[in-house]
């Protein structure tokens, strides 16, 4: 992991925290559609990102959006959940080839199958986010 | 030993992720009981005034907005100023009806376009015979009288401003002095075609004590205007002996230059007094 590439991670944080805090927290929809676009710093890293890596960066994104949300701890902890389950699937699966790879992998190998689970990221994560947040204002937690 | 060390090492990614979601949880569970994590949260110096910032922005794009829900608002204010205005009169043996007491109604409108530098002056706002305008009901400001409405259509009004040659309101003049004497020192508010800060106050009886700096305000034989709606103060007053009534100047209180909004007043019993006092069976 190169200079640049840190800076890009850096730099795709900080942005996409911005995005995610100043402009998509107005936009719930209904009161039920939330947008959070602050995952897509962990599903954009480099695949050849080592899962340590992913964890302490979707840590920190998490904490950031949770202190403007008023959920410490909540957005992370989806976050987190996310980039483990990143690190469980094999690296061709992602969409940012590492260096010497070819940009193969939107077909995937065996038709739209391999590529199928990035798609349920984001569904994965929401649920995270609604069952913990469910749970909090049934105050299951101690 | 070692192969068990290799395990761990194998698994660190699993046991890093385990300690993040154990310091998750605990946040999430300290932050619901206590509200006393002072850091990750909005009360957070640094996040607080960034949410600030972003909050002014949300303001301003939404002032639009509340200027009209403010004028609303000031619209059903003056509506139940009016009512206890006209429900205490003050004068002994005498209760008005509620039917009367309830008859002035306020629409807010909006400028949408004014002359005050003419002979005759007109205000066009935007609200029509849609929104129950009709042509003769009385307009406001939040300042003061600004005029009558002369014509209205599906969705505009002109109306005539106080600074038209035709257009006169009914005022009185409010101080002390009358109150205590207990009279009424009623006149014309009325343009001279000069100023459009000043109009002309006539047939104010000379013997009635007015004085520079006084009210004058809508009078209470007024079936247009709600009664005590501010027209200006007195800027000055003279008379010579030969003449019947003052010559007072008033310096209107509306701002005619910078009108932004304004009330439209709709008096529910204008007709039935108009009946009682045109009857043409009555000579």
């Amino acid at each position: 992991m190169n200079t640049q590439t840190i800076l890009k991670i850096a730099a795709s944080v900080i942005i996409y925290t911005l995005l995610q805090v100043f402009i998509l927290r107005n936009l719930v929809f209904f009161d039920v559609a939330f947008c959070f676009v602050y995952i897509s710093v962990i599903l954009f890293l480099p695949s050849a990102t080592p899962t340590s890596t992913a964890l302490v960066i979707a840590f920190i994104t998490g904490i950031l959006v949770d202190m403007f949300y008023n959920t410490a701890g909540l957005h992370a902890s989806a976050a987190v959940m996310i980039a483990f389950i990143r690190g469980l699937y094999p690296e061709s699966t992602f969409s940012q080839p590492g260096p010497g790879e070819r940009n193969c992998h939107l077909r995937g190998r065996d038709g739209d199958g391999a590529f199928y689970p990035v798609y349920r990221y984001p569904d994965f994560h929401s649920s995270c986010v609604f069952i913990l947040r469910g749970s909090r204002d049934l105050q299951f937690f101690p | 030993m070692s192969q068990l060390l290799g395990i761990l090492y194998k698994s660190r990614h699993f046991f890093l992720f385990l300690a993040l979601q154990i310091i998750c949880f605990y946040l999430m569970s300290k932050n619901n009981v206590y509200w006393d994590v002072s850091f990750f949260n909005t009360t957070n110096s640094v996040v607080a005034r960034s949410l600030e910032v972003s909050q002014k922005a949300n303001e301003f794009v939404n002032l639009g907005k509340v200027n009209n829900r403010l004028a609303d608002e000031n619209a059903a204010l003056r509506k139940q100023l009016t009512d206890l205005q006209e429900r205490s009169t003050g004068i002994p043996g005498y209760h008005p009806d509620s039917l009367k007491v309830q008859r002035f109604e306020y629409t807010v409108a909006k400028v949408v376009g004014s002359t005050h530098n003419l002979t005759d002056n007109f205000v066009t706002i935007d609200k029509g015979t849609d929104d129950g305008v009709r042509a003769g009901m009385g307009v406001i400001s939040p300042q003061g009288v600004v005029g009558q409405v002369a014509y209205a259509n599906k969705n505009y009004s002109r109306v005539y401003s106080i600074l038209h040659s035709r257009q006169m309101v009914s005022a009185e003049v409010l101080n002390r002095k009358l109150r205590e004497n207990n009279t009424v020192a009623l006149g014309i508010a009325k343009w001279d075609g000069t100023n459009p800060q000043y109009v002309r106050l006539n047939t104010v009886d000379r013997f009635k004590p007015v004085a520079k700096g006084d009210s004058v305000v809508t009078s209470l034989q007024n079936p247009i205007f709600p009664p005590h709606v501010m027209v200006g103060r007195i800027s000055e007053v003279s008379n010579t002996s030969s003449e019947a009534f003052h010559n007072i100047s008033v310096r209107l209180s509306t701002d005619f230059s910078g009108l932004i909004y304004v009330y439209v007043v709709k008096n529910k019993l204008i007709e039935s007094q108009q009946e009682v006092e045109t009857n043409p069976g009555i000579k």
